[in-house]
């Protein structure tokens, strides 16, 4: 397991008046090429099967059609055999439109080529992966976690450090924020405890695409 | 192992209908489709009078929506999880739960079978060392299960989650 973090790589920041930032860069950034090929294969496969199956949008759809094509066959056969159900109005739909002319459906037209487009977007962009892939060492093997559970381990090994009061951990895009919050004497050397244990963890799980460690120090005030 | 398609050919397919509709409505309102009247009704007379002189093409429109709806159906239930989630296996579970014996407080373990593959949900404390975890899973565990339930090309996905 290649680590998260890199000695070399770590810049300290000071804020006043009492916030502490340390960024903690990741090894693969500091050696281009170093493992890069075979965890960005792993992020690739991983992503393609932890990708949002659209399944909220998908069933929205799919009840709309289904009830009303569904409640519109009733009603047409129904209609038909001489008793109509009255559940769908078909005549004065038939009706509206034998008296309606093109230029009245503008607006409604546009609204539902909008609608359409929409669901042509949700299908073809791919969307975040609701888990955070992990690399594991067999291809027919993936593993995710889920963020919230990544923000509790991450947030569990920050608190570990002796010191540290309260740890909260926000996962960004290309950055994982962890904000310590200490008592008023705590120093510099506590930053970089916390974002080894941070580091360690994240290693130890070995989470994939997750980035920079971004660790804040917060002293309480007196 | 691939995410389920279904749902975004679906989305697709309607989406582009949808579109396609609204589209050709836009533009036969606004008068730019050559050869067809702007001022046309959406309904035509003579078509309005076929549909009520021909019940066989009303039958015919009503065979063509049950079609359909029987294919959303399909797709509902397929979306909604029936018949792909696939079903629990109790020996994986157990093999899941020994296998983690050393985590403690260990939560939610749980293997299904499916027809595209493995699904392994485990719920962990906070305290628990994931990479542990996952290390015994992805180089132990979930081989053993694989062979023990099919054979050692099961494509497997596991989802971790760590409760407070």
């Amino acid at each position: 397991m290649i680590g998260q973090i890199g000695g070399e790589g770590a810049v300290q920041v000071m804020r006043p008046p009492c916030t502490s930032v340390l960024v903690m860069t990741t090894l693969q950034q500091i050696l281009p090429g170093a493992a890069a090929t075979p965890r960005l294969t792993g992020l690739r496969r991983a992503n393609r099967a932890l990708r949002p199956a659209r399944t909220a949008p998908g069933a929205v759809v799919a009840i709309a059609l289904t009830a009303g094509m569904g409640l519109t066959t009733a009603e047409l056969v129904s209609g038909l055999l001489g008793a109509p159900l009255g559940w769908v109005p078909v005549n004065e739909v038939v009706e509206l439109a034998g008296r309606t002319a093109w230029p009245k459906l503008s607006t409604a037209a546009l609204v539902v080529a909008g609608a359409g487009v929409l669901m042509v977007l949700l299908a073809v962009v791919p969307g975040r992966s609701r888990l955070v892939a992990v690399e594991t060492s067999d291809p027919l093997i993936v593993i995710g976690i889920t963020p919230s559970g990544l923000r509790r381990t991450l947030a569990a090994a920050a608190q570990q450090v002796a010191g540290v009061d309260k740890a909260r951990v926000r996962l960004r895009r290309r950055t994982i924020e962890v904000t310590v919050v200490t008592d008023a004497e705590s120093t510099g050397a506590m930053l970089r405890q916390v974002g080894t244990a941070v580091g360690d963890r994240l290693a130890g799980v070995g989470t994939l695409g997750t980035g920079e460690v971004v660790v804040r120090l917060r002293r309480k005030a007196l | 192992m691939r995410q389920y398609a279904g749902n975004r050919v679906g989305l697709a397919v309607a989406g582009t209908v949808l579109a396609g509709l609204g589209t050709y409505a836009w533009l036969r309102g606004e008068g730019r489709l050559p050869d067809l009247p702007p001022k046309a009704k959406v309904l035509p007379t003579q078509l309005h009078r076929t549909l009520a002189e021909e019940p066989w093409s009303m039958w015919l429109l009503a065979f063509a929506l049950l079609l359909l709806s029987l294919v959303s159906l399909r797709w509902l239930l397929l979306c909604l999880g029936w018949g792909r989630r696939g079903t629990p296996n109790g020996t994986g579970t157990a093999m899941l739960f020994v296998g983690l014996k050393n985590v403690e407080g260990l939560g939610k373990a749980r293997v299904r079978v499916g027809d595209d593959g493995l699904r392994i949900s485990v719920t962990c404390p906070s305290e628990a060392d994931m990479g542990s975890v996952v290390g015994k899973l992805d180089q132990d565990i979930v081989g053993r299960i694989r062979r023990e339930i099919r054979d050692d090309e099961m494509s497997t996905v596991v989802r971790l989650h760590v409760r407070r």
